[in-house]
């Protein structure tokens, strides 16, 4: 996840969000299930809350007020994209019966990147790593609530 | 925020001069929000204020002090609408309102600036210890503030007597947070509505009805 720990070259903001992408990608190819998902969850709130992690590192440097003229696109893309791997990977799961289908995907990644943002500015300012944990509970209990009132998987 | 020592100085100033901190406190925090705290100068807040560098540093010894009267400031508009907003909240329909007001005002601006404390919690929180913790403090208030209106719900028989009041509240708070911070991103306030409806939709799972 330090790809570039020790390379000579600083890597652009482009180069780390290339790198949260293809970890979120090959994480959640293969999710069949809700343990997974909750598994991804778990990874994710140690990745976030590891200083020197390439996901840290991006959520850092997008939570300012102002977001650089030639950083605000890129940005917007990279999280456009990360709700797709999220959203598709709920469809995914959806389809096959084992989470909750009573909200749309789409609304649900929103949910879960809201919570990742929302959550790891409350763990930086409280210094408290349990905000970003109960940040990211709120949309998962929805996946498994669901499911277990509607007796899948 | 304050200490004895700190307050010296408050005391001894006219109205006059009262005036010019509080027009100096307001321009700054109109810049640190729009540019950012780090891009924002004393020069800058000195030509927005109509001030001169000499009133300036008479009320703040340097660009930390102003930031900590800028949190201050901030914090206490925040807190006051949000009191406003959530103090008598007591059903779903409440929270709906109150998401719906803030949504609103956010979609006028497009979505940018963010929210007023969660801007500068980005800006500040990893390098000025005292004001991270002063923003900490907003934060709590907050968030207390969307524990006591689903407190009342309970109390009202509308939710669950076993929900974790607090748990939710921290949660909610989180996808406001959050769902500013899409906006922002996306120049458009739906993603914070979306988000904060998800979060709804699942406080309403946990009503009595």
């Amino acid at each position: 996840m330090d790809h570039h720990a020790g390379s000579r070259q600083e890597p652009t903001p482009h180069d780390l969000y290339g790198v949260v992408l293809h970890h979120e990608h090959r994480l959640l190819r293969d999710a069949a299930g809700v343990e997974d998902l909750l598994r991804w969850r778990d990874r994710l709130v140690a990745e976030l809350t590891r200083a020197e992690s390439t996901y840290a590192r991006v959520m850092s440097s997008a939570s300012g007020t102002v977001m650089p003229a030639d950083g605000a696109l890129p940005y917007a893309v990279f999280l456009d994209r990360w709700a797709r791997i999220v959203g598709e990977t709920i469809h995914r799961l959806q389809r096959l019966g084992v989470v909750a289908s009573q909200q749309t995907p789409e609304d649900l990644a929103t949910a879960i990147l809201a919570a990742v943002q929302g959550g790891v500015l409350l763990a930086r300012v409280t210094d408290d790593v349990r905000a970003l944990q109960n940040a990211l509970r709120l949309p998962f209990e929805q996946l498994v609530l669901y499911r277990s009132e509607h007796g899948s998987d | 925020m304050s200490g004895p020592a700190d307050d010296e100085p408050q005391r001894r100033l006219t109205a006059r001069g009262l005036k010019t901190k509080a027009r100096i406190v307001s321009a700054a925090a109109d810049l640190m929000q729009v540019k950012g705290v780090d891009a924002t100068t004393m020069d800058d807040v000195r030509a927005a204020s109509g001030t001169s560098k000499s009133q300036i540093y008479q009320h703040f010894r340097d660009k930390n002090e102003l930031v900590m009267a800028v949190i201050e400031f901030v914090g206490d508009i925040v807190i006051r609408r949000e009191t406003d907003s959530l103090g008598h909240v007591s059903t779903l329909n409440g929270l709906r309102r109150w998401r719906d007001a803030l949504v609103q005002a956010n979609d006028l601006r497009h979505g940018a600036y963010g929210c007023a404390i969660g801007s500068l919690a980005g800006d500040v929180a990893d390098h000025d210890e005292a004001a991270r913790a002063a923003l900490a403090q907003l934060f709590r208030t907050w968030s207390r503030l969307i524990s006591g209106a689903l407190t009342r719900m309970q109390e009202r028989g509308s939710l669950k007597p076993d929900v974790d009041t607090d748990y939710l509240a921290d949660g909610l708070l989180a996808s406001l947070q959050g769902g500013y911070l899409l906006a922002q991103t996306a120049g458009d306030a739906g993603p914070m509505g979306r988000a904060l409806d998800m979060s709804l939709n699942y406080i309403e799972t946990l009503s009595t009805s």
